[in-house]
């Protein structure tokens, strides 16, 4: 059957008039999972496929022929760009059937919710912040808003998949369906990943329906791509915050991108500003017309949408951006994306070039690296990261269709405590049984044992957060009430308190706590100089200024790399593959880490002296593998250091390779359990919002598993310890 | 009422009804006196505000004991022996929807609650209110006859007469309203227009959304709002003298969950109204109305939550020092009760006993020796001095008891060492359903 006649008239009619030729391939293919399944549905498909569409287009033709009597559908959203931007899209078609539809976050119009409030019905869009704000306030109402909700749609799943917003999604999803009695289809809304069964379990996470996984045809279009060393010299850039107008990175970024509409993603706010100030410089020396703009997590709203809205409108324009552009506003079609810095993971890489290519045009990708060659002399075990491993991420993708896949937290217990906090406050004072049932029905939570969760009640008891009423129910403490009536308590991922930064009553955004009167800074790629500090208002106020100099920002993040990556590093290392989109200076480059990794014996080697006490442990292991490894080192007495995506160097008196040997031999065959040892309070605490108020060894077993892997260390390291025997004189090798 | 310790058999209606709300672990709205044991001094109490509020004054009290000491007990009694006095009585227990004001309408949600259980002599489990006003109908039109007023002229009188009895009411709010309300039920009475009527009671319950529809419905301006439906109850005291009564006793239990508010604010904002009742009462601004309010010493003690954490109230209530927990002094505004002493729950149980033989006929087989067992039984649970109310001791008492009547070959203590005889244990009222799963018998230690 035809799908495009299943759909309601209203939106048959809708799509005739814009003219539409066809429906895509995700929205025919979603039409019959929707309408004649009750399954839950993922659809995946690249970014400006119109999978919002393919969602809402059967949606609202189930809700045409069985309306229903509360709201509708609740559509979770990560950015509240992307709400306004979906706003935009679905308001004309819902007008047309007098569906109501509210924005429902932070800056958004009070008078529609209100109005939702009291007449429940149509959709609403909204943050996980902004949906743990609803729960909290509307409790003891969420039967009435929601008892014949359809729908929960969740947009960006593969990133929602990825960290702690996604859990709190799927905990408060767990409590509406807990409230109302029973379960919503989900309908999550994705990029392409490599595979999708655990995208489809963490859609299934609350409600143990099946789900119907439909994945569009990606647009087949040529990739061009190229990765380029060039040199660079420090010309005053620590001081000015600024790249110079002749460094090379800049002028080759520059000649990249004017006349066209590019991104140039960078890895952090400092570098965005560098870049986006240094295009500023030359575009106006060269009296050019390229506009350029910065996107990060830093800048006002107001400057973050001008950007957008520049992307959407303008055709000569460069935007830098962190990982804030990764996620699927619609910006248009861009001629090229630009990242200066590595990829520092496949699914970030695949996200970013994601946002390349117009129509019928090839995809056009360049990643500017910086060639130090300094450090390559001085340092014999040198091997430039950054290139080898943009070198693996993007061969793993292009050659292996690999992305990263995802671990998600089994003992989430910074989670446990919000929702435990978050759910006294909504319903009020609760019998234990009852607190019991709402919370570890949560499926999130599964991995929790009751034990566990008395031992943390109990924490929670002490330290106020909550306290016992003369009735034995557990009701919020002095601390309980005063950190959960601040609206930063609705979030649970990590933010530090930032200074507004104004010029003239415009907050242009935000930087560190560390400043000081006459500091000059680079924001929103222009330079300033603070004239006024009020540090109860936690404002600066900047004037215009010609120096420049480097924002501090607290906590830009840190990440984790993958086993398969370290693994396909030093595939490239060890092979002689040539790779023609690199650039002359980095095939160059290449060779020489290639003679580098020779000279090193690294294919056989794993232990490689440094300096008179310092080894390095080349184990070609994930981050999260190094972490336990480092772990079970620092307590046989080693002083570890993890700044390395390649090695482990680790330092202890009176040491030799034979000792190393033995003791990673010990690691393996060792039968320790990794909760009995010992890491300090600054190791576990502070990872996660709130885990302040953790008791020790819930803290301790939350950072262990998301943190570290040791049975993945253990087999890995046993596996490179086994050529021990074949090769046993060539394990290690001293370069001294 | 002083001579407790004689103990009448209530008629079987009664202790058919008693013996099943007990049972079901809930206080009987009606009989609970004939079980009653102790709280003589406080029922004189009570028993003394009833007089003054009689002579047109009004009072305000807090009954104030642990969990397990009766309160909600004491409150049965006073409403059954308040109401045999002639009194209206209103009664809600306060619960997380019902405050005595929310951002989320729980005031008005009190409020609509005191109406619905709004009793009096002839109606003692509540739903009065249509009763009181075909009463305060039947007064006027007396008077009327009283007066030889001649019937054509009868209607028009009778409107002036409401008029300027409301004249009283008019130095209180909404006063003039009020009389247009009640003209609007007396009409629709003469003219025999039950839709009217409905809406006048609609108005009555607290059910108007909106003004517009009250103005549309019945012609007035005013609905029962959340910030305002006390200023209703103060006319409602009035109102219930002028339609015969002696007054309105209004009674609000489990004050507990005022405190168990989680917000700061809105705890406050609950503590100020409390004061603002409690200032009209003492500042003559009511009339004919007595308040009573149920707390548990945490519920008015905390500093940071109780009652107490409201300066203005704490220095009002606690003044002269006279708040104290060992004497009873009956003239303070706080009465304290004590958790029931096991002498006392020995008599209870023993009346238990007899009404049980004597409600399914047959000869009683339960004596003091089994009483006692049982209760060291009880007693002797883990936690049970913290925890056991004399709520879960009945219930227990009255299961022993039914399977001891059917089992004539078993004892006391043979049927309280049977497997399947599980101890009822304490129900915390959080507003859940009350399930039985994994999760039932949780406990944090």
């Amino acid at each position: 059957m035809d799908q495009f006649s299943k759909l309601a008239p209203f939106i048959q009619d809708y799509i005739y008039s814009n003219k539409w030729n066809d429906l895509t391939d995700i929205q025919k293919k979603a039409i019959p999972e929707i309408l004649d399944t009750t399954n839950n549905v993922l659809l995946a498909s690249q970014t400006a496929s119109g999978k919002t569409e393919a969602a809402f287009f059967p949606i609202l033709t189930d809700l045409y022929n069985n309306p229903s009597s509360t709201i509708s559908v609740i559509y979770i959203s990560p950015l509240i760009a992307l709400i306004n931007d979906q706003f935009e899209r679905l308001f004309d078609l819902l007008e047309i059937q007098d569906i109501p539809l509210v924005r429902w976050h932070g800056q958004s119009l009070v008078s529609p919710k209100k109005k939702i409030l009291k007449n429940p019905e149509g959709i609403i869009q909204i943050t996980p912040e902004s949906l743990e704000a609803l729960l909290m306030r509307e409790g003891r109402n969420i039967n009435r808003l929601f008892s014949d909700l359809r729908y929960i749609v969740i947009d960006e799943v593969h990133f929602f998949m990825n960290n702690e917003r996604g859990l709190q999604v799927m905990s408060l999803i767990s409590r509406i369906e807990h409230l109302i009695n029973r379960g919503v289809r989900h309908v999550g809304l994705s990029a392409t990943l490599s595979s999708y069964g655990l995208a489809a379990n963490y859609l299934n996470l609350s409600n143990y329906k099946k789900c119907s996984v439909c994945v569009g045809r990606d647009k087949a279009s040529q990739l061009k791509l190229s990765i380029q060393e060039l040199n660079y010299y420090n010309k005053g850039e620590t001081e000015t915050g600024v790249l110079d107008i002749e460094q090379p990175i800049l002028k080759n970024i520059y000649n990249l991108a004017k006349g066209h509409k590019s991104i140039v993603f960078a890895n952090s706010r400092k570098d965005v500003e560098a870049i986006t100030a240094g295009l500023k410089d030359i575009t106006l020396k060269e009296n050019g017309n390229l506009e350029i703009f910065a996107h990060h997590g830093s800048l006002s709203r107001l400057q973050r949408n001008e950007a957008e809205e520049a992307l959407k409108t303008k055709d000569n324009i460069c935007v830098g951006a962190t990982v804030t552009l990764e996620l699927g506003i619609d910006i248009g079609e861009l001629d090229l994306i630009i990242q200066q810095g590595e990829a520092f993971s496949v699914s970030s890489f695949v996200q970013r070039l994601g946002r390349s290519g117009r129509k019928g045009q090839p995809r056009v990708m360049a990643f500017i690296l910086k060639k130090r060659s300094f450090l390559f002399k001085k340092d014999p075990t040198y091997i430039p990261i950054d290139l080898i491993k943009t070198l693996a991420i993007v061969e793993l993708y292009l050659k292996e269709h690999w992305i990263e896949p995802i671990y998600s937290m089994k003992y989430c217990y910074f989670l446990l405590l919000h929702q435990i906090l978050s759910t006294i406050k909504s319903l009020g004072a609760l019998a234990p049984s009852t607190l019991a049932r709402r919370i570890l029905s949560i499926n999130v939570f599964k991995s929790i044992s009751i034990d566990e969760f008395k031992d943390l009640l109990r924490y929670m008891l002490e330290i106020e957060l909550l306290e016992v009423m003369e009735d034995n129910s557990v009701n919020l403490g002095d601390l309980g009430e005063r950190i959960t009536s601040h609206y930063e308590f609705y979030s649970v991922f990590m933010s530090s308190k930032e200074m507004s930064v104004k010029f003239e009553d415009k907050v242009i955004g935000t930087i560190g706590k560390e400043v000081r009167l006459g500091d000059r800074i680079v924001l929103s790629s222009n330079k300033w100089k603070i004239v006024e500090i009020n540090v109860e208002k936690m404002e600066v106020s900047v004037i215009h200024d010609g120096l420049g100099g480097i924002a501090k920002w607290e906590g830009d993040y840190f990440a984790t790399v993958d086993t398969k990556i370290v693994q396909k590093m030093k595939d490239i290392l060890s092979s002689s593959e040539v790779f023609p989109y690199l650039n002359k200076s980095a095939t160059e480059y290449l060779e020489k880490s290639r003679n580098r990794f020779n000279t090193l014996h690294l294919n056989n080697s794993i232990i490689v002296k440094s300096d008179s006490n310092i080894y390095c442990i080349y184990t070609w292991m994930g981050s999260r593998e190094l972490r336990a490894l480092s772990l079970h080192l620092e307590a046989k007495g080693y002083k570890t250091s993890l700044d390395n995506d390649l090695y482990l160097s680790i330092e202890k008196p009176n040491i030799n390779c034979e000792i190393i040997l033995n003791s990673l031999k010990e690691i393996v065959k060792e039968d320790i359990d990794p909760h009995t040892l010992n890491l300090s309070k600054d190791q576990i605490y502070n990872k996660f919002k709130n885990d302040k108020y953790l008791p020790y060894d819930l803290a301790k077993k939350q950072y262990l598993d998301y943190f570290c892997d040791f049975e993945s260390m253990k087999s890995n390291l046993n596996l490179l310890l086994e050529k021990d025997k074949d090769n046993r004189e060539q394990l290690f090798h001293t370069i001294y | 009422m002083e001579k407790q310790s004689e103990f009448k058999i209530p008629p079987r209606r009664i202790a058919n009804s008693l013996m099943n709300s007990l049972r079901g672990g809930v206080v009987p709205r009606d009989g609970a006196e004939y079980i009653a044991v102790g709280r003589t001094l406080e029922l004189e109490a009570i028993l003394n505000d009833i007089s003054i509020i009689e002579d047109g004054g009004a009072t305000f009290r807090f009954v104030v004991g642990p969990f397990g000491a009766g309160k909600s007990f004491l409150f049965s009694i006073i409403r059954s022996h308040v109401t045999k006095k002639g009194f209206l009585v209103m009664d809600a227990d306060f619960s997380p929807t019902r405050k005595l004001i929310g951002t989320k309408k729980e005031g008005l949600a009190t409020y609509r609650e005191l109406i619905k259980n709004l009793s009096s002599a002839t109606k003692p489990s509540g739903g009065a209110l249509a009763l009181v006003l075909d009463k305060w109908i039947n007064q006027i039109n007396f008077e009327a006859r009283e007066k030889c007023i001649p019937e054509e002229d009868r209607v028009n009188w009778a409107l002036n007469e409401i008029y300027s009895k409301c004249s009283n009411v008019r130095e209180l709010v909404h006063g003039f309203e009020f009389a247009k309300l009640l003209e609007a039920y007396y009409l629709s009475y003469e003219n025999d227009d039950n839709e009217k009527k409905d809406n006048v009671l609609k108005w009555f319950r607290g059910e108007y959304q909106n003004r517009r529809d009250a103005k549309r419905e019945l012609g007035i301006n005013i609905i029962v709002s959340d910030e305002d439906w006390y200023e209703y109850i103060k006319l409602f005291s009035i109102f219930a003298k002028q339609a015969g009564y002696k007054g309105l006793l209004v009674l609000c239990d489990e004050m507990i969950n005022l405190s168990k508010i989680s917000n700061k604010i809105s705890r406050q904002n609950n503590y100020e109204k409390l004061l603002s009742m409690y200032n009209d009462t003492l500042q003559g601004k009511a009339k004919y109305i007595g308040m009573i309010m149920g707390a548990t010493p945490d519920s008015l003690e905390d500093p940071r939550r109780g009652v107490f954490s409201y300066e203005a109230l704490k220095s009002r209530l606690s003044k002269g020092a006279f708040y104290n927990k060992e004497m009873k002094d009956l003239l303070s505004p706080i009465i304290t009760i004590q958790k029931l002493k096991q002498s006392e729950l020995f008599v209870l149980l023993e009346r238990l006993s007899t009404l049980h033989s004597n409600l399914y006929s047959y000869d009683k087989n339960i004596n003091n020796d089994d009483i006692n067992i049982f209760l060291a039984c009880e007693l002797n649970r883990i936690g049970a001095n913290e925890k056991i109310t004399p709520r879960e001791v009945i219930r227990d008492f009255i299961e022993v008891m039914n399977l001891l009547h059917q089992n004539s070959s078993e004892t006391v203590s043979s049927i309280l060492e049977m497997s399947n005889f599980s101890f009822s244990t304490p129900i915390i009222d959080d507003g859940e359903e009350v399930f039985d799963d994994e999760f039932s018998t949780f406990t944090i230690y």
